[in-house]
């Protein structure tokens, strides 16, 4: 017929998909520098801003003994309420941490043979004729990729204890429920991916020029050995306690150490404000940087325009902060701590992390977290649960819900010089017992210039400072430092389970202050009170697998207990 | 106007009187006599003598008419009748004048066609002030179920379904046809249609081969008469008022309940005695407030008028129709104001039509269709959702309207003013401007073939948004009256005009040409069509989006009591991979007339039996696959770049999109049906019934590939569903003396079975979908198919502790939600939702209704209601936010120690909520209904008293549209149609009254 002819006629009428509105084929994107160099940078979305993990400004931090969330609704709460399941999952990020995988495999695989061609600009100071070499520009990139996917490995085995490694892009046509790789060969993968990349990235943030920093470094992956081989040689995962790795972590350590790069900041606050301190000395390894005002929005006291007052530090959180001119912990009958006054005298970062009653922020403004206050607990909906705030990671010049709000750069920092130190002196105190160099470097953290507590010495009974000489004294006292060094950072939710103590501190209630303002005196009184029970049992050590992951595959296995 | 102008010139030819002659005769050839003949517009003229011959005088340009009772009418130009012996085809039944169905590209009269096809006639219709058309169908025809999904002004939407779901797939909707293209139809206006039919089997969608799967909605618009003149003219105007509105609690009720769910959350209460006293009391209403926003935000009625105006008519050699109507329809807010701007919701449409179709000469045919609206929607600023979610979720005591000092009231947790949203917010208003036109040529080709011609149809439309509006912005005030001060939240900005470009602006092009060949061969009838069609559509920003298929169809008749059809379309989608792209869809279809069989020829109640029955294949190429040209791998490059350096600046980003699928084909769509058409006593009771089945292989579904590749897969063709069930129609017609009566029904009976759809391997048996109907319960967004068996609410601590260990939530507590533990392992999980065969798609649908004449009176009642259906209420029980308590106008019913043997509904909490939140059969209620759709009671004018006004007839009537409605909610205040309407975020469900007047000229 007449219309056949005419339909065989015009054969091409409908496309062919080789043109697309935007995207381009796989062909396209290899052989185009910028395009190849796209993927790479796509692939650092994966490392997660940890300030969020709810969609409503929950941080991680309550999820564990630090802090109470506002918000009584939040998915953190599952952390602590005993629903914790494979139904019943929260920060999971089991899938994005797999795209973050997937992205960087394909970059490895495709990098070599795309177009990518030399850019010097990318380095610091004159770079070497092997930097400025087409070779020197690929090391750098795949050294990025290796560091990655290091990275992204890491975050899946401190959540699962073991995973499918994912060394290669995976196809949709393979048969891809595999079982889970050992604990041990995760630990050796990402040592190795990490060892790849330190030969090939340049040395630290510094070296590489002002736009690219941010980008990974030797010391990160160095950085983030030394966090892995902690993890590797901790009760958790160490059960013979071989004090070889022990030993093995503390030389990671001291190998960031040793590079004499990084150092600490004289004020406790700066290394988070990078408005100020951009790239600093002490930060090792960050998320992006965007300007914000998100962190004060969801964290600040809730009479301030409208702030959700989210993140709400427990009493024992307080507690841990020792005795400023003491250097003793609250406990300690010799550290004069008085009740009827809590915060007088205490750790200076204290106040730099967490709002208590009565500070002035926003001059002349205070948080008043007393009772009938206009930050107290029961102010609105969303007033602080526990009597406190968080203040950590702040810009006091930040504003919000302005016609005009100020917005300061701050980052979620990964790696910093601080955890280095502590991550050595806790290896090194359960490898070789309390030797020297731990009260050395301990005490490098605990007199920061801003922070000035005394040193810890075992000489003088009496004096400040004073710990037993006892690996197991020394154990405590590091523990607590880190606890108050690294709060809310995201820590001590897995610190508490590498050293198998999660019964002990988190299957317990956490309280808070209830602070009564006498009206006649305008003096305070302090009672304690119970916010709310924990629930942790010994499956909490390890997350689920999530039912619809394991109903996909199988053969991963779910994790004990669930 | 461009159809005055074009008729004219036709009409301007030489008109010389001419004496035309012939002879009429029968299909036998034998003469008939009394054949009434008479030139168009003029009454007066001749009949046929008895040997059929006749004479008489005319215009060169007029229209020759003959009638005759009991032959189809017949029209010639005179100038083509001249000595002519002209055949007159005898009326059988469903063959008469009034019994054509439009066929794609195509007519046939009703008793030629074996595929299944229900047309409504619009004048069959009432005339509802409503600003879409579908609600206007709703129980009209068998096999099509129409749901309301919203009121607001200009998109009280609804949605569609013919007969059933066949795929759990979204875009499951019917293709939608104006004059055979794709085209809008609910914003046309009633007076531009003549008639809308639904095609339903195979036999009739096999024609449109990739995008007939979901049944064709085919809306024909009228068109001139060459027999009759007509100028009418309607105006309507009425009140819409809303229905179930949300009734608010008040302060003190408010401030004691939300005491009560602090309490139950071990949280001190937050108002005291004393303040609960100053609500009660209502002391002072700038401290306590005791706001009733919906009182003062929404009107009790809201005006909708409409006007429209048609002239048609014709010639021997044109024919006109020509239409222009204005639609109006107000909002219900109030209580703002603005002299620079209206921020009310309202909706205000114009349309217009010209169908010329040109007669150019004996062998050529023209039509020339344009038509066009523009419609503009305006609404608040924050959009009808923001407004109403302010009016609805604000607490009673959250802020006075207006402070002390005269500034906008608000708060911390509540910065939203309705007040400040009407008037100092801005507007939105969205103008859509639509032009339709298609040309269509039908050349005869006699002098090849008798019989034969060739057809060519080609559509252009474009449609564009244009959003416009003014912004502004409010500060609210919270007053503190410790310090006596006030804090600011929110920002002022000043009024500014906000405009868009142009957006939204799509151009469709649909070319349809072939040949068709009509011929009769004594007993032997055959009707074949073939066309080639491509269509585009452009679209900013995005390639073409074509499509190209041809279609062939041939038609058998034998004695006009055999039929039978053959369709066949070879039809090529560019979503799939090329080389797999084109597919064959045909299909079959045969009827028959057995009551003008012998044996059934002496039955003397039965006029008329139709058996028909169809099978065929039908394709869907709709699937909603996530990127277009899915079977490439691309890689998508921009977006936002990850910030690197001092300067963080974005760097350059490159996606790998969704993993490439290049077996992606389809859905291929088996249609079986069989029917029976009968009419009995002098056809006074006609009676219709299918049966139908329809099965759907290759439907998407997930791959559900581990996660570990890392890279979201989009979905297979792996599933498979199905659909069957019944439906029947019946129509009785009857004259009783002066009271003529209509009466008329449709029943439909669905259910659909998912045969085959990729499932995690580790679901257990019970959570299997597979054997249980397509579609679920909508609440809010979500679409629930799992559900957890509630045992009712806990009674007492001790009956916790016996129970098995409940995990939504920290703690259970008397009141909450009691379930079954499914698996038995004595701890009620995910593990224990159960997969459920609640839907909310009807199992069985209906409408009837009756339509009555009387002297001068008329009236016309429908009833519409459903069966086998399911709503959700969880989601407005549960309403509010932790700044609102989840208190609201239900929590009166919650469960608390004192009331807990009447109590419906948990007890209220503000925190580890998740027990009773989840998904489970303690919110599913019926969703049935029965309801007076809409009725109309009409009273014409005595034709003595209007003919001096030379007028032809007047017309008043009234209407009502959603008058009373039937349901099983046990006096719980929803809509069983849509449970949310007046509630959260929605427009208050509506009722419409109307008062109109029809004036034909």
């Amino acid at each position: 017929m007449l219309a056949s002819a005419l339909f065989i006629g015009c054969k091409d009428y409908l496309q062919d998909g080789s043109l697309s509105e935007g995207p381009i084929t796989a062909e396209q994107n290899w052989s185009n520098d910028v395009y190849a160099r796209g993927v790479l940078n796509n692939a650092y979305f994966s490392v997660e801003d940890k300030y969020n993990l709810d969609g409503n400004g929950a941080m991680q931090a309550s999820g564990s003994d630090e802090a109470v969330n506002s918000n009584l609704n939040s998915n953190i709460n599952i952390f602590n309420n005993g629903t914790w399941g494979p139904v019943r999952t929260v920060n999971d990020s089991y899938g994005s941490l797999y795209e973050g995988l997937r992205v960087v495999n394909l970059f490895m695989a495709n990098a070599q043979k795309s177009g990518i061609i030399t850019q010097p600009s990318e380095l610091a100071a004159t770079p070497t004729a092997y930097e400025a070499s087409l070779q020197g520009q690929i090391d750098r990139l795949q050294g990025q990729a290796f560091f990655l996917r290091a990275y992204f490995h890491f975050e899946l085995l401190q959540r699962y204890g073991s995973l499918v490694l994912a060394t290669r892009v995976f196809d949709r046509n393979e048969n891809l429920n595999l079982p889970r790789n050992s604990f041990q060969e995760c630990v050796d993968q990402i040592a190795l991916d990490c060892d790849s990349a330190i030969t090939r990235l340049p040395a630290w943030t510094q070296t590489w020029s002002t736009g690219q920093r941010g980008r990974a470094t030797q010391t990160a992956a160095q950085a983030l050995k030394s966090r892995l081989f902690l993890y590797a040689a901790s009760p958790q995962y160490n059960s013979t306690g071989d004090l070889t790795k022990w030993q093995k972590a503390a030389d990671a350590a001291k190998v960031v150490m040793d590079r004499n790069l990084h150092s600490l900041l004289p004020d406790y606050r700066n290394p988070f404000l990078f408005g100020g301190n951009p790239y600093n000395n002490e930060v090792i390894f960050e998320t992006q940087t965007p300007n914000r005002n998100d962190i004060e929005q969801n964290n600040a006291p809730v009479s301030y325009d409208g702030a959700l007052g989210r993140t709400n530090p427990t009493q024992e959180m307080v507690d841990a902060f020792e005795m400023r001119s003491t250097g003793r912990l609250i406990s300690d009958p010799a550290s004069t701590y008085n009740p009827a006054n809590p915060y007088n005298n205490r750790d200076n970062r204290l106040n730099f992390a967490i709002f208590v009653n009565g500070v002035v922020y926003k001059s002349p403004r205070t948080v008043d977290t007393f009772i009938g206050g206009k930050d107290g607990i029961g102010a609105n909906v969303n007033a602080t649960k526990t009597g406190y705030y968080m203040r950590k990671f702040f810009n006091d010049a930040v504003t919000w819900n302005q016609a005009s709000n100020t917005l300061s750069r701050r980052p979620w920092v990964i790696f910093r010089y601080a955890e280095i130190l502590l991550n050595y002196a806790e290896a090194l105190n359960e490898a070789q017992g309390p030797v020297a160099d731990v009260y050395r470097v301990i005490n490098l953290v605990r007199q920061r210039t801003g922070v000035a507590l005394p040193a810890l010495q075992s000489t003088n009974p009496t004096g400040a400072g004073y710990v037993e000489a006892t690996k197991a004294a020394m154990r405590l006292r590091i523990q607590n430092e880190r606890r108050v060094e690294l709060c809310f950072e995201g820590h001590r939710f897995f610190d508490v389970r590498r050293w198998k103590l999660g019964e002990e501190f988190f299957n317990r209630p956490v309280s808070g202050m209830r602070i009564t303002k006498n009206a006649a005196t305008g003096l305070f009184s302090y009672e304690r009170f119970t916010v709310e029970n924990r629930v942790f049992t010994a499956k909490n050590y390890l997350y689920p697998i999530s039912q619809s992951n394991l109903n996909r595959a199988p053969a991963l296995g779910q994790n004990p207990g669930y | 106007m461009l159809g005055w102008g074009i008729s004219n010139t036709m009409a301007q030819q030489p008109g010389q009187t001419v004496t035309v002659s012939g002879k009429v005769v029968d299909q036998k050839n034998n003469p008939i006599a009394g054949v009434s003949i008479f030139i168009q517009e003029k009454k007066s003229g001749v009949s046929t003598a008895n040997d059929g011959s006749f004479t008489l005088e005319a215009n060169s340009n007029d229209l020759i008419i003959f009638q005759m009772e009991g032959f189809l009418t017949f029209s010639k130009s005179a100038t083509e009748v001249n000595k002519a012996t002209l055949t007159l085809v005898p009326a059988l039944i469903e063959a008469n004048d009034k019994d054509d169905v439009y066929i794609p590209f195509g007519v046939r009269k009703k008793r030629q066609v074996s595929a299944t096809v229900n047309t409504v006639n619009v004048s069959e219709l009432p005339q509802l002030p409503l600003s879409t058309l579908n609600n206007a169908l709703t129980g009209r025809l068998a096999g099509l179920y129409i749901q309301q999904t919203g009121t607001r002004p200009g998109t009280d939407d609804a949605t569609f379904l013919i007969r059933g779901r066949s795929s759990y797939n979204n875009g499951q909707s019917p293709l939608i046809l104006v004059d055979g293209v794709e085209r809008d139809f609910v914003d046309m206006d009633l007076a531009e249609i003549e008639s809308i039919s639904v095609l339903k089997d195979a036999a009739s969608l096999a024609w449109y081969g990739m995008s007939g799967s979901n049944g064709v909605l085919y809306v024909r618009t009228k068109r001139g008469s060459a027999t009759t003149t007509k100028v009418t003219f309607d105006a309507q105007g009425g009140l819409q008022t809303p229905v179930n509105l949300t009734r608010p609690l008040d302060s003190y009720s408010f401030a004691t309940l939300y005491n009560e769910a602090q309490a139950n959350s071990g949280i001190a209460p937050a108002y005291s005695a004393s303040v609960l006293e100053a609500y009660r009391t209502n002391s002072d209403p700038l401290l306590y407030p005791n706001n009733n926003l919906i009182k003062d935000f929404l009107k009790e009625a809201s005006p909708v008028q409409r006007y429209v105006g048609t002239v048609s008519g014709g010639n021997a050699f044109a024919k006109y129709f020509t239409m222009f109507s204005f639609f109006d329809q107000a909002g219900l807010y109030k209580g703002g104001n603005n002299s620079s701007y209206d921020a009310n919701t309202n909706f205000q449409r114009i349309n217009f039509r010209t169908n010329l179709d040109i007669h150019v000469n004996k062998t050529l045919d023209v039509s020339l269709d344009v038509a066009g609206r523009s419609s503009s929607i305006r609404y608040p600023r924050d959009g009808n959702g923001g407004f109403l979610t302010a009016l609805y979720g604000t607490p009673s005591n959250a802020f006075p309207i207006t402070n002390a000092d005269g500034s906008y009231g608000g708060s911390s947790l509540f910065r939203s003013n309705p007040k400040a949203m009407l008037e100092s917010r801005g507007n939105v208003t969205d103008l859509t401007r639509t032009l339709l036109a298609n040309v269509s040529v039908k050349q005869k080709l006699n002098f090849i073939l008798e019989g034969l011609s060739l057809n060519a149809f080609y559509s252009y439309d474009v449609t564009s948004l244009y959003a416009s509006g003014f912004t502004q912005n409010y500060e609210v005030y919270e007053f503190n009256a410790a310090n006596n001060s006030y804090t600011r939240f929110g920002n002022k900005a000043i009024l500014d005009y906000a405009a868009s470009d142009f957006n939204g602006n799509v151009r469709r092009n649909e070319f349809w040409g072939g040949l068709d060949y009509d011929r009769t061969f004594g007993e032997h009838s055959i009707n074949a069509s073939s066309r080639v069609m491509r269509g585009v559509v452009a679209t900013p920003g995005s390639l073409l989006d074509r499509r190209e298929q041809i279609s062939n169809r041939i038609s058998y008749g034998f004695k006009q009591r055999y039929f039978i059809d053959a369709i066949g379309t070879y039809a090529a989608s560019e979503t799939f991979m090329p080389g797999k792209r084109a597919g064959f869809f045909p299909a079959v279809s045969a009827g028959w007339i057995a009551s003008e069989e012998s044996f059934l020829k002496n039955v003397s109640f039965l006029d008329y039996l139709k058996v028909r029955a169809s099978y065929g294949l039908v394709g869907n190429d709709a699937i909603s696959t996530s990127r277009r040209f899915m079977f490439n791998t691309y890689y998508n490059r921009g977006g936002t770049g990850y910030l690197f350096g001092t300067g963080y600046a974005a760097a350059s980003n490159t996606t790998e999109a969704e993993l490439a699928n290049p077996n992606l084909t389809w859905e291929s769509t088996r249609k079986t049906d069989i029917g029976v058409d009968l009419k009995f006593f002098k056809q006074s009771l006609s009676l219709s019934a299918d049966y139908f089945h329809e099965n759907r292989r290759n439907l998407l579904t997930n791959a559900l590939i581990p996660n570990i590749i890392g890279q979201t897969s989009g979905q297979v063709n792996g599933g498979e569903a199905e659909y069957k069930g019944y439906e029947a129609s019946l129509n009785y017609n009857k004259k009783f003396g002066q009271v003529d009566v209509n009466f008329y029904g449709n029943f439909t009976h669905v259910k659909s079975n998912i045969i085959q759809l990729n499932q995690e391997a580790g679901l257990p048996s019970y959570q299997l979908e597979t054997g249980f109907p397509i579609s679920g319960v909508v609440q809010g967004a979500n679409f629930n198919r799992r559900y957890l068996e509630s045992m009712g609410l806990f009674q007492s601590q001790a009956e916790i502790d016996a129970a098995p260990i409940q995990r939504f939530s920290g703690t259970v507590k008397p009141g909450d939600i009691r379930y079954r533990d499914i698996n038995g392992d004595g701890v009620i999980d995910n593990f224990d939702f159960v997969q459920k065969d609640f839907t909310n798609v009807p199992t069985s649908y209906y409408g009837f209704g009756t339509s009555i004449k009387f002297k001068g009176f008329d009236l016309a009642v429908l009833f519409q209601g459903t069966q086998g259906r399911t709503i959700q209420i969880a989601s407005l029980v549960n309403d509010g936010t932790t700044n609102t308590g989840f208190v609201n106008q239900f929590s009166i019913d919650r469960w608390t120690p004192e009331t807990a043997a009447t109590a419906k509904y948990p007890r209220l909490a503000l925190a580890d909520r998740g027990n009773n939140t989840q998904v489970s059969d303690y919110w599913v209620r019926s969703g049935d209904y029965l309801r007076l759709k809409h009725t109309e009671l009409g009273y014409s004018l005595n034709a003595g008293f209007v003919k001096r006004m030379k007028v032809q007839s007047i017309r008043f009537y009234v209407s009502g549209f959603n008058l009373f409605t039937f349901d099983k909610l046990d006096g719980l205040p929803i809509d069983p149609e849509i449970p949310e309407s007046g509630y959260i975020n929605s427009y208050p469900y509506l009722r419409s009254y109307s008062l109109g007047l029809n004036v034909k000229f």
